[in-house]
């Protein structure tokens, strides 16, 4: 499998809220912010499948999905708007999504 | 109990791939893949969730439930608004602390039984151990 690392697009509020039309996801702890402080968080965060999503998406960048039959991934830190990602694949198919300080996805390809 | 639901089918229904949730997927994420990522990653467990109360029939709260987890296989993309045959069944259900955890397994397939994609979503609902016993 083709190792890459790749930016992925900069989601922020807006984005968030489009996603979760798009996707059917109108928690409102993607775009309320007295909702997400009442759940002790310090702001909005993204949906997990928008991360999910933006790791597909840097994949579907650099080597499409025909030849790939699966992703399996673990959302591991919330996100929250405007950071700058980075998606990472290895060889075998070990994908990361990640600001250089916190990881926010770890999961795996599998090929068709 | 809420864990001999384990296995049960929770719904099954009929949907479309949209054609137009498509194009507002590609236009969120705003680059060259996206088109092509949307025709996978168009249906997600929360969606499911939503669309069917299924979160709802395990006294879990969906405002206060978060993705941990999400595993799709495929066997093709979905075509844009192809009708799509939906089975949600409840892989997994258990209580851990003060959380309740929630595995769910949604097979996509055309009218005619070919399967499109299989999904398993994790549901993390914070403080939802113990809830809804009854209603199950």
């Amino acid at each position: 499998m083709k190792a890459f690392t790749r930016k992925a697009p900069v989601m922020g509020t807006e984005q968030f809220v489009r996603f979760g039309a798009a996707v059917g996801d109108f928690n409102p702890v993607h775009y309320d912010l007295t909702f997400a402080k009442q759940l002790k968080l310090p702001a909005v965060i993204g949906q997990g499948p928008l991360t999910f999503t933006l790791a597909l998406d840097a994949v579907a960048a650099e080597t499409g999905l025909d030849g790939i039959g699966g992703f399996k991934a673990r959302v591991t830190a919330p996100l929250f708007p405007n950071a700058g990602l980075t998606v990472t694949c290895d060889g075998d198919g070990k994908v990361a999504v990640s600001d250089g300080e916190t990881t926010y996805l770890t999961g795996e390809l599998t090929p068709r | 109990m809420i864990p001999e639901l384990k296995g049960t089918v929770l719904k099954t229904h009929k949907t479309r791939a949209h054609a137009a949730r498509m194009a507002d997927l590609e236009a969120t994420l705003g680059t060259p893949s996206a088109a092509e990522t949307a025709r996978v990653a168009l249906f997600f467990g929360v969606t499911i969730a939503r669309d069917f109360d299924v979160l709802e029939k395990m006294g879990m709260v969906l405002n206060e439930t978060l993705m941990g987890g999400h595993e799709i296989a495929w066997t093709r993309p979905f075509e844009p608004d192809e009708e799509v045959d939906v089975t949600v069944t409840l892989a997994d259900v258990q209580d851990k602390g003060k959380n309740r955890i929630a595995v769910i397994e949604s097979i996509f397939r055309t009218p005619g039984g070919e399967e499109i994609q299989k999904q398993y979503s994790t549901f993390v609902h914070l403080g939802g151990a113990g809830r809804g016993e009854a209603a199950a």
